[in-house]
């Protein structure tokens, strides 16, 4: 499955508003919104978002991908999809 | 090439901007962090911090350790910290057990890199942890190999498992001096007990940010540190109770809360540690984030230990979840949470394990782990459905309800995190449910109390959340640490000031009482003294025979067994365990030897020589000489001085027996006056009491209910059917329907051996002696001694035996506090002198 890097990132901003900054106030997310050290997702959260990027993209993450080093933001969220996409 | 940088690169700077090593900004920045590290170092020893770690002791060599390491080259730091280490090593153990140390740390290492198949490797490693594991429950007994296991596991314990864990996963170490200096973390040695570091942060976080920001998070975090210790000394010294002085619901409450509290220990000494990381350039992440003001269990998960937080989730959550996620269609967060917990609570021991030696399951453990677990997965699946609903819509709330109900969900963790912590901290689940049933008795003034701390805490904590409202107060909170030079520089040198007698004479005396308080390093006395240590207590301060880091004094008192290990025969009755006569053990400091009557003195006739004068010892472990050689007792000296000074027409020799023992009590002493001390023609027999007579009697008296010892004497089974204690009942319960029973008891004892004594026309004498920590309370000393004076014993005054000296001066070690040579030489002299002094009547009366 090949996929734009920017709708990718597009997608999964959706996704992080929709589900974990619904109701949060004054939180603003762009790209480098730091997601994970910034408290918006933890460990639980974090398999929300492994699940979703998994169905949607159709690749599967392996435990010790589910790391602040794939996870922190949506560019780097992005840049970890296209790489698995690509693997 | 200058000679420098040919002969001794690891202290070049070729390879290096010289330039920005050496340039003034920097100068100044590492000035003010030195400046304030040495004053966080010299706060450490003026108050008495964590002296087992051994940070007192070598404190220069850490500050010496930090310049060097700050002015060498980048790419030779990490070869340095471990060098540095070495040193350490090789000074705390020596080179036998330091060589081995360092070479079974890097083998285990090398290990991990072989060209083999990972499974071996793993293997290879599970077999070097078994054979440890055999040295360090001292199932193979070789003195300093067992030393290494025990001070080398705790730095490997979890290290290997996430560098093994992070190999598997492909990553691969950046250069070997890193690998290596991240399991010879420099501070490890000093604290056994060590937050567990994560390998990939420790590579990545090194000089992630300037070093001045990094050196500034590292004071301040070491500061912080030490700014909790105090709380907690604070905490010990004014406000915990021991179980047994639970009688009703404040007090109740008071237990429990204060239990929780004592955690501040914990985080004070982890956050000291990472600050000290911290100062060599690892700018490592939080460890806690204001764990009492959590609002819910995941809240609590999220802010208490995020190391070890961090560590589960990785090694064990995800890869479980993964694994469950192939095969369970629902409730995989429930399975993988509880799953998660069990193991928890396995590691939990495991750690246990490598710090102290001590195998530990307890039923308290589960119980406490699967609560714990049970709660924070229903909160975490209610927390999943909350953000999985589509159509979720928060409800809005005014301000004054947000802050009322956020307090009152803090105070319910709160509350319940007590309740659990006193559970998993107490003994027993049977004393446990005891101290709950104390909850029952309250009357309505304490009902109105307990509503108004409520009630103040409740608005209390709506104000402070209101004022947090404010933006500027909110920014001078979240100030990061190099912003606040100046503060963290006053707090140091008023700290510095205050430790200073001279400078606190000028403060009121209320003020200048605090500093006793806060330097106090035995501050958890009273926590030992009525119950077990608490499971953290027991990984930072250790127990009996274990010492958590290389300035423990007892370290080097691991090279050799203890010499009592196999010293007694057990018997199924009161005194329930005999010395076994003609022992000769050798241990690594002292030596013990018993006698063919199973006693710890010298060979003796049975028949007593012509003109020999007497006299049988009774007492406990002092008495017998702990930690002590043989000719070093007190006793043992007092008898050769009498024999070189008392000696005259009347008293042609003096024989002192001592039938003294570890862990013989009044008890003991009443069954061993009846079976054993008349038998070798005794002229006088001396029972030694010490502080809270009454106490160690009704303690004493609960063991020996709990073992099923049989009472043969009608008076005791009397006060068993008396009072209605049964075996099965708590400890607590035992003592407290014991307790006001212990005066009779007690004379019930001191009339028993009365009594023998005069029927084998012997001069009984009693003798009051102090211990190196308790003090004197003379109002129990004349109590007492009134007493036996009553019943016609002659009296020994042994109080204020050790003068002015400091009492750690007199003490073995920092965890065995027996008299060592220094104490027993002053015992002797004043044994004597008493001795001497009443010499005609303990000795003349019967001719």
């Amino acid at each position: 499955m090949r996929a734009d890097i920017n709708e990718i990132k597009e997608t999964v901003k959706a996704f992080v508003n929709k589900r974990f900054l619904k109701n949060a106030e004054g939180k603003e997310l762009n790209y480098s919104t730091p997601l994970i050290s910034g408290g918006i997702i933890d460990s639980i959260l974090a398999m929300q978002l492994v699940v979703f990027l998994e169905q949607t993209y159709r690749f599967e993450f392996q435990a010790h991908e589910v790391d602040k080093d794939n996870l922190d933001n949506i560019d780097i969220i992005a840049g970890f999809v296209v790489k698995k996409l690509n693997a | 090439m200058r000679l420098i940088d040919k002969y001794f690169p690891l202290i070049s700077v070729t390879s290096e901007n010289r330039e920005a090593l050496f340039n003034i900004d920097r100068l100044r920045f590492f000035s003010l962090a030195l400046a304030q590290f040495i004053l966080i170092l010299f706060i450490v020893t003026r108050y008495n911090f964590e002296k087992s770690s051994g940070i007192i002791d070598y404190a220069p060599y850490v500050i010496l350790v930090f310049a060097i390491y700050s002015f060498i080259a980048i790419r030779f730091r990490p070869a340095f910290l471990f060098l540095a280490c070495v040193a350490l090593v090789y000074a705390a153990f020596g080179i036998l057990a330091g060589s081995f140390f360092i070479l079974i740390g890097l083998g285990l290492i090398l290990i991990c890199h072989l060209p083999i198949k990972y499974t071996y490797r793993f293997v290879l490693i599970l077999a070097i942890a078994f054979l440890l594991a055999l040295f360090r429950t001292e199932f193979i007994y070789i003195p300093w190999m067992t030393m290494t296991a025990m001070y080398m596991a705790p730095l490997f314990m979890f290290r290997l498992i996430i560098y093994l864990y992070e190999i598997k996963n492909g990553v691969v170490p950046a250069n070997k001096w890193q690998s290596i200096s991240y399991f010879f973390m420099f501070p490890n040695v000093f604290f056994l007990f060590f937050p567990i570091i994560d390998y990939k942060t420790y590579i990545k976080t090194h000089l992630d940010s300037p070093e001045k920001e990094i050196w500034q998070k590292g004071i301040r975090w070491m500061l912080r540190g030490l700014i909790h210790i105090m709380c907690y000394r604070l905490i010990c010294f004014h406000f915990l109770i021991g179980p047994v002085e639970v009688i009703d619901l404040p007090t109740m409450l008071q237990y429990m809360v204060v239990n929780y509290s004592l955690i501040i220990r914990l985080s004070g000494v982890f956050h000291f540690m990472i600050g000290l990381v911290c100062m060599f350039g690892f700018n490592l992440p939080q460890i806690f984030d204001n764990y009492f003001t959590a609002t819910s269990f995941v809240d609590l998960w999220r802010r208490i230990n995020i190391y070890w937080r961090n560590f589960v989730l990785k090694i064990f959550f995800y890869p479980t979840m993964f694994r469950y996620k192939k095969i369970l269609k629902k409730n995989l967060l429930a399975f993988t949470m509880m799953t998660v917990f069990f193991i928890t609570w396995i590691m939990h021991s495991y750690q246990l394990f490598w710090i102290t030696g001590v195998v530990s399951v307890r039923s308290i453990d589960v119980i406490f782990w699967m609560v714990i677990g049970a709660c924070i997965t229903t909160n975490s699946v209610i927390v999943e459905k909350y953000t999985l609903a589509e159509d979720r819509v928060e409800k809005p709330q005014s301000e004054f309800k947000k802050y009322f109900m956020k307090i009152i969900r803090m105070m319910g963790m709160f509350l319940f995190m007590s309740i659990m912590w006193s559970l998993w901290n107490t003994r027993t689940l049977e004393d446990w449910l005891f101290i709950v049933s104390k909850g029952k008795q309250v009357d309505s003034k304490q009902l109105l109390l307990i509503f108004s701390v409520v009630i103040g805490i409740i608005g209390l904590g709506i104000l402070v959340q209101m004022m947090l409202k404010n933006v500027k107060l909110k920014q001078l909170i979240n100030r990061k640490p190099h912003e606040t030079i100046l503060l963290t520089l006053s707090t140091l040198t008023l700290l510095t000031l205050f430790s200073f007698k001279e400078i606190r004479s000028n403060i009121p005396l209320s003020v200048q009482h605090l500093y006793d308080q806060i330097s106090d390093g035995s501050a958890n006395k009273l926590e030992k003294t009525n119950a077990e240590a608490g499971y953290y207590d027991k990984l930072i301060e250790g127990e009996e025979g274990n010492t958590i880091g290389i300035g423990g004094r007892s370290l080097k008192k691991m090279v050799k067994k203890n010499p009592y290990t196999n010293a007694y025969i057990y018997q199924n009755n009161i005194v329930n365990r005999r010395m076994k006569p003609n022992l000769n053990i050798v241990g690594s400091d002292h030596n013990f030897q018993s006698n063919s009557f199973g006693i710890r003195d010298k060979e003796y006739s049975i028949k007593k020589p012509l003109g020999t004068k007497r006299l049988a010892l009774l007492g406990g472990s002092y008495q017998m000489g702990s930690g002590v050689n043989n000719n070093e007792v007190f006793e043992a000296i007092a008898e050769e001085r009498m024999n070189k000074e008392l000696v005259d027409t009347n008293y042609k020799a003096f024989e002192i027996f001592n039938f003294a023992a570890g862990g013989y009590y009044l008890l003991q002493h009443v069954e061993i006056v009846h079976t054993s001390v008349f038998q070798y023609d005794m002229d006088a027999l001396v029972y030694f009491a010490h502080t809270d007579e009454r106490g160690k009697v009704v303690k004493d008296f609960t063991t020996i209910i709990k073992k099923e010892l049989p009472l043969k004497y009608p008076f005791l089974q009397q006060i068993v059917k008396e009072s209605g204690i049964k075996s099965y009942m708590s400890i607590l319960q035992i003592r407290e329907l014991l307790t006001p029973y212990a005066d009779t008891i007690m004379k019930w004892g001191y009339k028993e051996i009365y009594e023998q004594c005069k029927k084998n026309n012997v001069v009984p004498v009693w003798a009051y002696m102090e211990t190196t920590t308790e003090f004197v309370d003379d109002a129990e000393y004349n109590e007492l001694k009134a007493y036996a004076e009553s019943l016609g014993f002659v009296t020994l005054d042994l109080r204020n035996t050790y003068g002015n000296i400091d009492r750690v001066e007199i003490q073995i070690s920092d965890l065995n506090t027996h008299p060592n040579v220094l104490g027993h030489r002053l015992i002797a002299e004043r044994f004597y002198k008493e001795l001497k002094l009443k010499r005609d009547s303990i000795f003349r009366i019967v001719e």
